[in-house]
């Protein structure tokens, strides 16, 4: 499996609205994450801005749009601007999503899931064979949120990423608060969905709150992280042995800086909890 | 050779001359060489407004930060006046650094921010950062002595070569008793007034340049028009230093944008004045170079 460098610790997904308090009280987080696609217009200001973030923090570079799972293929100029930023902050590894965004030469706008079946593992395996002959740096790939079963799949979601991670040899982005909510909107037990989860494959965790509307959880990254969520990550750090980060995300409803850092604390906490390791060491 | 001949080989020598002289200048600075300057690990807004905009900006951030820890305050506006800029009730005690305690000195009575300017504040702010001023220096983000000598040198070679072709085609020209010298003056005229402008020489070295841009780009001011105390303002501890990198135009829509409109209303004062003179509308050291409201500076919102 790809090595995806030392520990990183605990981050939070910087937003340019959190820019300047980042860059003058950098000791509060351990790392951060950028979206990628936000650095793609490479003009000074841009370069100049990534080059400050890398001065301060490890930085890994979060993909929307590469659309690995479109069975068209994938943009060589988007893989080409991602490079650009993945280099440009020299980042240990980059994450993008089990997902398509383009299909039938449209862009979607959305991250749409695929069916589980092993003609999309095909097409993923393909996509990325494509991207790392581009991309020397390791790609890490998040589950996202979906409400329900898609129709006419050969397995379920973890089945599927852990055939997806023995295909590949990637490592997983385990959205934690994706299949909590994915389990909740599909009546299962988040718990029983983290168990069949492929653990050993998790190097990384994103961590947000979402919010219920009209009978249904959204992944919204509005609200802090509940405490659901937080009881789940516990569990992944117990059995994830190569978890090496975790960071909070917060896309709507920005809190100061502050309560974002406070967050990612308690995710560093619960990452170096001697309790949580050795418990995690005796299962 | 014809008149014709003459004026446009003239022309393309002053235009040859003019871009030596531009190249000359600009290589005369090596301060790139010495890499890029690392952001530091505490920021120190006041070094920042004075890297973005001289003595003047550091004064205009000086009164923000001093209003900012209430110890100043804008005072009513009267018709058509500006708006005085006035103590508070709040003691400063100890807590001023020399910078502040002229600034705050100077408001023992309420003053206009264009009366701040004209005084002598300025000057003696810059007195005080004298010290400041010469690490800056030997960072080499601000512009060498040296580079100043190489604009003089390259200034005074180029204007001998402009000038000395046109007395040389003035002198034969009215030597055959010709008149029609109107058009060589006037080039030579205006490639002098070019040659003023190409060699102008920057208050920040290009080092200097490199990392304000870097500070601008990393410390990017909230979304205008949100008032600090909103979610997406910066930290508290944070707003003075993104007000020192991004000018005072990032105080329109907070609770300083008083400021910002007083400074603005002083610098348009100034400059029906001309450059250089007291409104705070320039830069300390040079017309041409980084001025004090510069960046988004002293207008309103950005």
């Amino acid at each position: 499996m790809e090595a995806e460098g030392a520990f990183l610790g605990a981050g939070i997904s910087l937003r340019r609205r959190h820019l300047a308090d980042a860059i003058v009280h950098p000791e509060a987080v351990d790392f951060v994450e950028i979206v990628a696609d936000h650095y793609f217009a490479g003009d000074a200001r841009t370069r100049n801005e990534l080059g400050a973030i890398r001065e301060r923090f490890t930085v890994v570079p979060h993909g929307l749009d590469l659309s690995l799972g479109s069975a068209e293929g994938i943009s060589d100029r988007y893989v080409r601007r991602l490079k650009s930023v993945i280099e440009a902050v020299d980042a240990p590894y980059w994450s993008e999503h089990v997902a398509f965004t383009h299909a039938g030469g449209r862009h979607i706008g959305h991250l749409a899931p695929l069916p589980m079946t092993f003609e999309a593992v095909d097409v993923l395996a393909a996509n990325l064979e494509r991207v790392r002959k581009k991309i020397d740096r390791p790609l890490i790939l998040e589950n996202i949120a979906c409400s329900f079963d898609i129709p006419y799949s050969d397995m379920d979601e973890p089945a599927f990423l852990a055939n997806l991670v023995e295909r590949t040899n990637c490592g997983l982005l385990l959205d934690v608060a994706n299949l909590y909510y994915n389990a909740l909107n599909r009546g299962l037990d988040p718990h029983a969905v983290l168990a069949a989860f492929p653990l050993d494959a998790v190097v990384q965790c994103h961590l947000a709150g979402g919010h219920r509307a009209k009978g249904e959880w959204i992944d919204s990254h509005a609200f802090p992280v509940p405490e659901a969520v937080w009881q789940l990550f516990e569990e992944v750090v117990r059995r994830a042995p190569r978890l090496r980060a975790a960071l909070v995300e917060r896309d709507e409803n920005l809190p100061p800086y502050a309560e974002l850092a406070s967050e990612a604390a308690r995710a560093r906490a619960i990452m170096t909890s001697p309790r949580t390791l050795a418990m995690g060491r005796a299962s | 050779m014809t008149s014709a001949e003459f004026l446009t080989f003239y022309a393309l020598a002053c235009v040859l001359v003019l871009a030596l002289a531009g190249w000359f200048v600009r290589n005369a600075d090596d301060s790139a060489a010495a890499g890029r300057e690392s952001l530091p690990s505490d920021f120190d807004p006041q070094e920042i407004a004075f890297l973005r905009g001289g003595k003047n900006e550091l004064v205009r951030f000086a009164v923000f930060d001093l209003t900012y820890k209430e110890l100043l305050q804008l005072g009513p506006a009267e018709k058509r006046r500006d708006p005085p800029i006035q103590r508070t009730e709040k003691a400063p005690g100890s807590s001023l650094d020399p910078i502040e305690s002229i600034v705050y000195g100077f408001f023992d009575q309420p003053q206009t921010a264009r009366a701040l300017f004209a005084s002598d504040t300025p000057e003696q702010v810059e007195k005080a950062f004298a010290p400041r001023e010469e690490r800056l220096k030997a960072r080499r983000l601000l512009t060498d002595d040296a580079v100043f000598a190489a604009a003089k040198t390259a200034r005074i070679v180029a204007f001998l070569t402009i000038a000395g072709l046109c007395a040389w085609r003035v002198s034969y020209a009215l030597s055959l008793h010709h008149r029609n010298i109107g058009f060589t003056l006037l080039i030579a005229l205006f490639a002098s007034l070019a040659l003023l402008f190409v060699t102008r020489v920057p208050r920040l070295s290009k080092r200097g340049r490199a990392y304000v841009q870097t500070l601008r780009a990393a410390l990017p001011a909230a979304p205008p028009a949100l008032p600090m105390g909103s979610a997406f303002a910066p930290a508290a501890s944070v707003f003075p230093v993104v007000v020192a990198a991004g000018g005072m135009a990032l105080l329109a829509g907070t609770p300083y944008a008083g400021l910002s409109q007083t400074f603005r209303r002083a610098a348009a004062g100034d400059s029906a004045s001309g450059c250089g003179s007291g409104g705070g509308g320039d830069s300390s050291s040079s017309c041409s170079s980084g001025g004090g409201c510069g960046g988004g500076g002293c207008g309103g919102g950005s």
